[in-house]
């Protein structure tokens, strides 16, 4: 397997692997000014993501994993290091890339289908294809019946449920989400996961995912990248070998979780909780 | 946790939303039974007062109306009321691309900012009558001047209420453009110009508002026709039952402007805001 300790520093052999696969990371640094003094947020990033994984970023607040996410989207220019999408640098290559935000982020003034033909349109998708893909992935949320209904009249889990159809309405070859399941209770989180699960099985993008909720980390990835703060750092790479479909309620994933709990404290240090 | 919340998850399955989308709304008028009582209010404490003041300080609204119906027979009101409503409109459009531009560049380029938002606030401060004479000074006595004028009067309050609504622009839903790599015309007509219309519609309403007062006013200082022009001339005759006619026919017609624009234009606008309580 590519999994890759960032903490030994491997430098010589990564290069060769990193051209093979869809996201490598390089010596990735980043660091801000507050108040005059410069703050380290993220320390040497070494990562190596194939194709069709699904990454969970699993730190604490503040060790910089949606500063990672911001960086890839293009969002964030200011760093150090190299990026390598499909082998070539981060922004020349032709792929597609949707972004799921910690609160859904739908246009208030749009309905619902006119926010999805918004993402279709951005991507220069043809206007053709517009109203099949709407309708799929709609109801691939179990929203079919929302469609002229303006942003207001949803409800929170039902906004995110449009915000993930037009995140993958785009056929994105990456997906990055940003805990954007932590503002919901548990019951629609968990209902959203599911969805997101069989939504991914389907076409298995790439997912990069962030999360500070260890459970979820367990549910949905493929392998978890545990990160520490001050400077931001990836401890280890863990991988989660459960077979899928994931049962949330499962003895192996209650089990695998516990694991990971046990070694994600054992990173941050317990005072930190 | 919440139970509200709960319920919520229940209803994301099943066909059950929330209402659909409302209908336009004439709430704007209130309820047309007590503003009618209030109209009739209005003109019989006129036609009171013109019994207290006299035909010749007030006319009454009867011959006010007679004496409108009158002048319009003759066949120059409507001239007259063609020539200022298209000074209004040329002036108003110009103050309104002049005003959002300037609006957009304070709000978007820190360059543009820091060298003239100085100028703004002195011409915030200039009285109306100083543009209108210094105007007319410089330019002469022309149609142009007459615009100009105009147009100084209420370029700079467009100005910085444009402005105010680009510093509240929402920098997340800027960030969902950059990062579905969204090509700049189609956020300035999904992303920006939405978040704008509140401010424009605000602006376009007070803007109409002044600069047709302005104009009537500019028209008495340096035009010799238009409205403000007929009425500076029967105020010379003394005739009041001329110069309030002239006046009420200008507001009657502006005032349906300004129904038109409230009633019609902006529901159409703002159908995806949720509906007041």
């Amino acid at each position: 397997m590519n999994t890759l300790n960032s903490t030994t520093g491997m430098t010589g052999t990564s290069s060769a692997t990193g051209a093979s696969s869809k996201i490598s990371i390089r010596h990735l640094h980043k660091s801000f000014q507050v108040g005059g003094a410069p703050r380290k947020v993220l320390h040497n990033i070494n990562i190596d993501i194939q194709a069709g994984e699904f990454i969970c970023f699993l730190g604490p607040s503040g060790c910089g994993k949606s500063t990672i996410l911001n960086i890839l989207s293009g969002l964030d220019t200011d760093y150090e290091g190299v990026i390598l999408i499909d082998g070539k640098p981060l922004n020349s290559g032709d792929y597609h890339m949707s972004y799921l935000f910690q609160e859904p982020r739908l246009l208030p003034w749009l309905t619902v289908e006119k926010n999805i033909h918004f993402a279709l349109d951005a991507n220069r998708v043809p206007v053709s294809e517009w109203e099949e893909r709407t309708t799929k992935y709609l109801e691939m949320v179990n929203l079919p019946h929302v469609r002229k209904h303006y942003i207001h009249q949803l409800s929170g889990g039902m906004q995110h449920r449009v915000a993930i159809a037009r995140a993958f309405a785009v056929k994105p070859d990456i997906l990055l989400m940003d805990e954007p399941f932590s503002a919901l209770d548990e019951l629609t989180a968990r209902s959203l996961r599911q969805s997101l699960l069989k939504m991914w099985q389907e076409d298995r993008k790439t997912v990069l995912f962030v999360t500070h909720n260890s459970m979820e980390a367990t549910y949905l990835a493929d392998r978890i990248f545990m990160m520490k703060a001050n400077p931001g750092e990836i401890e280890e790479t863990k991988e989660i070998r459960l077979e899928r479909p994931r049962d949330y309620d499962s003895e192996e994933l209650f089990q695998e979780n516990r694991a990971v709990v046990t070694r994600f404290l054992e990173i941050i240090g317990r005072d930190a909780i | 946790m919440n139970v509200k919340q709960d319920v919520m998850v229940n209803q994301v399955i099943p066909g059950k939303v929330m209402p659909a989308p409302r209908k336009r709304s004439f709430s704007w008028l209130g309820g047309s039974g007590s503003k009618l009582i209030s109209l009739v209010l209005l003109v019989s404490v006129w036609w009171l007062l013109s019994l207290y003041l006299g035909e010749h300080v007030l006319p009454s609204p009867l011959l006010t109306v007679e004496t409108l119906l009158k002048d319009i027979q003759k066949g120059n009101v409507f001239n007259h009321l063609g020539i200022t409503l298209s000074r209004v409109f040329l002036a108003f459009f110009l103050t309104m691309i002049v005003g959002i531009t300037l609006g957009c560049l304070l709000g978007l380029s820190k360059r543009f900012r820091s060298f003239f938002s100085f100028w703004i606030v002195i011409g915030l401060s200039i009285p109306a009558l100083v543009y209108i004479v210094v105007i007319f000074l410089w330019l002469g006595l022309s149609e142009a001047s007459a615009i100009v004028a105009t147009m100084m009067t209420t370029v700079f309050t467009i100005t910085m209420n444009i402005w105010e609504g680009v510093k509240s622009l929402d920098k997340k839903l800027l960030e969902l453009g950059t990062v579905l790599r969204a090509r700049r015309s189609l956020v300035i007509r999904r992303i920006v110009l939405p978040q704008l219309y509140p401010y424009m519609m605000a602006s376009a309403r007070f803007g109409l508002g002044l600069t047709w007062k302005m104009v009537i006013f500019v028209e008495l200082m340096g035009r010799s026709n238009g409205i403000g022009y007929m009425i500076n001339y029967w105020y010379q005759m003394y005739n009041m039952s001329h110069v309030l006619g002239y006046a009420f026919i200008f507001i009657v017609v502006m005032l349906i402007i300004e129904v038109i624009l409230n009633v019609v234009i902006e529901p159409k606008l703002f159908a995806w805001r949720p509906k007041k309580a």
